[in-house]
């Protein structure tokens, strides 16, 4: 059970390992605080979808599976909506259509069909709450590294005094504010996970022919 | 015209869904192995956008908008916040019956793509087109240029991409970074290109 | 695959999409009236800080915040016949509810000392870089001389874009000039320029589309308020 919480975290991230949830993890990575509540939103949604796909997975008919599967998770999504309208306003205003778009995050749709559909509801929880988490920490490292070198500043404090600011030294990175650094550093995770992990490295497609090519 | 021509425009370059807004990336990262197979999906999501973002107009138009209903009496019913499962099931309907015409014109496209067709339905880059359009309060003419410039943009996209991940297959590459990794820095790299569009307009 | 008789499949489909729709619809009805009041107080906020009292954009008490703000004179007008409506509750009125861009009943804010008109407080909208932007423009007495530009709700990029709420930047757009003598739209956002120039204000370094794009609405927006505010300039006029 331990497993199917933990090994999202690393050997099966559904973002680096999956390739799955790409586009909020993306997008809402500019600054830490909507990173957090969207994955927070996207764990939500994930327990949920799972949970009840499992209860239910000897109900569904099988024609119509994945539309029901659709309903509870754009359902799910909705309220999840219209909870942060309420409580996070400026933050749902930045999010935009990024919380519409959990419908289609390929995580809970994809876990949905390949775990929940087959599992008892406890290990679906499990595993709905790791891939969730996965998610969570690779959105998070790359929030952190962005609005950190981005803006100087971690949750809206002040980490590294701006240089346009009274007595600051740190001139903000201006790539890191932009929404493709957060594609490098995603690569650059992959390629750290993958020098650690070895056993996720993908075969080359034509290897160099002579050996001392990489030697050389 | 001009205006709607402004909007498939920019729909196509400033922005771009898949390397500005950054969305429709699974499929993206998933199916650009081989330019032949981008090309077939390419021109599947332009034929989807095409029709979905019209048809979720009039829809979110003269249904889900508040105060739609008041011909029916109920002007004060705002169902908005319905639009989320309602495009779904009309994107839902739509790929179903794409897939279906594929399967009887073009059965290898249909075995390349595989399940990637399918999951059109869950395409980020489709379902934001629409609520991107009912953001901006497109109207009908509006949301066809936006379908058809963003379904071209997204293409064009995948397709550069698949060009250059072709050519990848032959580099030396640091055995962690080979693949994945690699595709992710260079589009990377062709998102902070399209960057420089920024402020293109007729 | 096994053929399930269409009765049951019926039946499971009905009930999912009953039990969605009492999930949804709950949710929707309990915080709706959160939703609206948070929006309320926050565009209470805005109209009032546009109005002179700048201070309350940091925060302070909401209760002070509607008092004021319910202290002003509130008009809805019609941009079509240029006449106020005779309505019940101009204070209440919210034009940005519905979705269309097209409203012409638009709800203008008067703010006066000892009986005189002080400034105008008009609404204004439009296309940003990501998201629609909302925000206010106020006009000095003159109502040529702009008196201060408040943004109500953007979603533009954080750190970026959003800086068109800076107060620095909103600042530059005090005193400059809203109508050329000519009576044209005067006031635009540009790049370069020192600043001086009494009807441009410049844009902000790194988010130039963003405050280019507020730039264009407020210019649009005092176009369409231009034939009736030269209408209450006219001497004998009055608002």
């Amino acid at each position: 059970m331990l497993r199917h919480l933990t090994h999202p975290l690393v050997s099966e991230n559904p973002i680096t390992v999956q390739i799955l949830g790409l586009c909020s993890a993306l997008a809402v990575s500019s600054t830490l605080k909507p990173a957090f509540i969207m994955s927070v939103s996207v764990v939500a949604v994930l327990v949920f979808s799972n949970v009840s796909v499992s209860l239910l997975r000897n109900v569904f008919p099988r024609s119509i599976r994945l539309i029901l599967e659709v309903t509870l998770i754009a359902s799910a999504v909705i309220v999840v909506d219209e909870v942060l309208k309420a409580f996070a306003p400026e933050t749902a205003d930045i999010l935009t259509v990024f919380v519409g778009l959990i419908v289609t995050n390929c995580i809970i749709l994809g876990r949905a069909e390949a775990f929940a559909m087959h599992h008892r509801v406890a290990p679906s929880l499990a595993d709905a709450l790791g891939n969730g988490l996965g998610y969570a920490l690779v959105l998070l490292a790359v929030a952190t590294a962005r609005e950190l070198f981005g803006h100087g500043t971690l949750l809206d404090v002040q980490i590294l005094p701006l240089s346009e600011a009274e007595g600051g030294w740190y001139r903000p990175n201006q790539m890191m504010r932009f929404a493709p650094s957060a594609f490098f550093l995603i690569g650059l995770i992959i390629w750290g996970v993958r020098s650690v992990r070895a056993e996720q490295v993908e075969a080359g497609a034509y290897p160099p022919a002579s050996p001392s090519y990489r030697e050389g | 015209m001009e205006h709607l021509l402004n909007i498939v425009v920019r729909a196509i370059f400033v922005e771009n869904l898949a390397l500005v807004f950054l969305l429709g990336m699974c499929t993206y990262i998933a199916v650009s192995k081989r330019v032949e197979t981008a090309i077939g999906l390419g021109v599947a999501v332009v034929v989807v956008q095409l029709i979905t973002v019209p048809v979720n107009n009039l829809l979110y138009e003269y249904v889900l908008t508040p105060g739609a209903l008041a011909w029916m009496g109920l002007g004060t019913l705002d169902l908005s916040f319905l639009k989320l499962i309602t495009f779904i099931g009309v994107i839902a309907a739509l790929v179903q019956m794409l897939e279906l015409v594929i399967a009887r014109f073009a059965p290898q496209l249909q075995q390349h793509l595989g399940i990637y067709l399918p999951l059109l339905t869950v395409n980020c880059a489709i379902l934001g087109a629409s609520l991107l359009m009912v953001q901006r309060s497109y109207d009908f003419a509006e949301s066809v240029a936006y379908g058809l410039g963003v379904g071209i943009g997204w293409a064009m996209a995948i397709v550069l991409f698949a060009a250059i991940r072709e050519r990848l297959k032959y580099s030396d590459v640091p055995k962690g970074l080979e693949g994945l990794g690699l595709a992710f820095i260079v589009t990377g790299f062709l998102a902070f290109g399209f960057i420089g569009f920024t402020g293109v307009e007729f | 695959m096994a053929h399930e008789p269409i009765s049951r499949t019926l039946a499971v489909a009905v009930a999912i999409a009953l039990v969605c729709s009492v999930m949804v619809s709950t949710a929707v009805y309990l915080l709706r009236p959160i939703q609206i009041a948070y929006d309320l107080i926050d565009r209470n906020r805005a109209i009032v800080a546009a109005a002179g009292i700048e201070g309350v954009l940091q925060g302070g008490d909401d209760a002070a915040v509607v008092r004021a703000f319910l202290d002003l004179d509130a008009r809805v007008l019609d941009l079509d016949s240029g006449e106020f409506l005779d309505t019940t509750d101009a204070h209440g009125y919210d034009h940005w509810a519905g979705t269309t861009d097209d409203a012409r009943l638009v709800p203008v804010y008067v703010s006066r000392r000892d009986g005189a008109a002080t400034r105008l407080v008009l609404p204004v909208h439009g296309r940003g870089m990501w998201s629609t932007i909302y925000g206010y423009v106020a006009l000095d007495a003159d109502l040529t001389t702009v008196a201060a530009l408040v943004i109500h709700r953007h979603g533009e990029t954080p750190g970026v874009g959003d800086r068109i709420q800076d107060p620095a930047w909103r600042a530059k757009w005090r005193g400059k000039r809203a109508f050329g003598p000519d009576g044209a739209v005067a006031i635009h956002v540009a790049r370069g320029g020192n600043g001086q120039q009494p009807g441009r204000v410049d844009t902000i370094t790194g988010a130039t589309v963003t405050s280019e794009a507020v730039g264009q609405l407020v210019a649009g927006w005092l176009a369409i308020y231009s034939p009736w505010l030269s209408r209450i300039a006219a001497p004998g006029a009055r608002i």
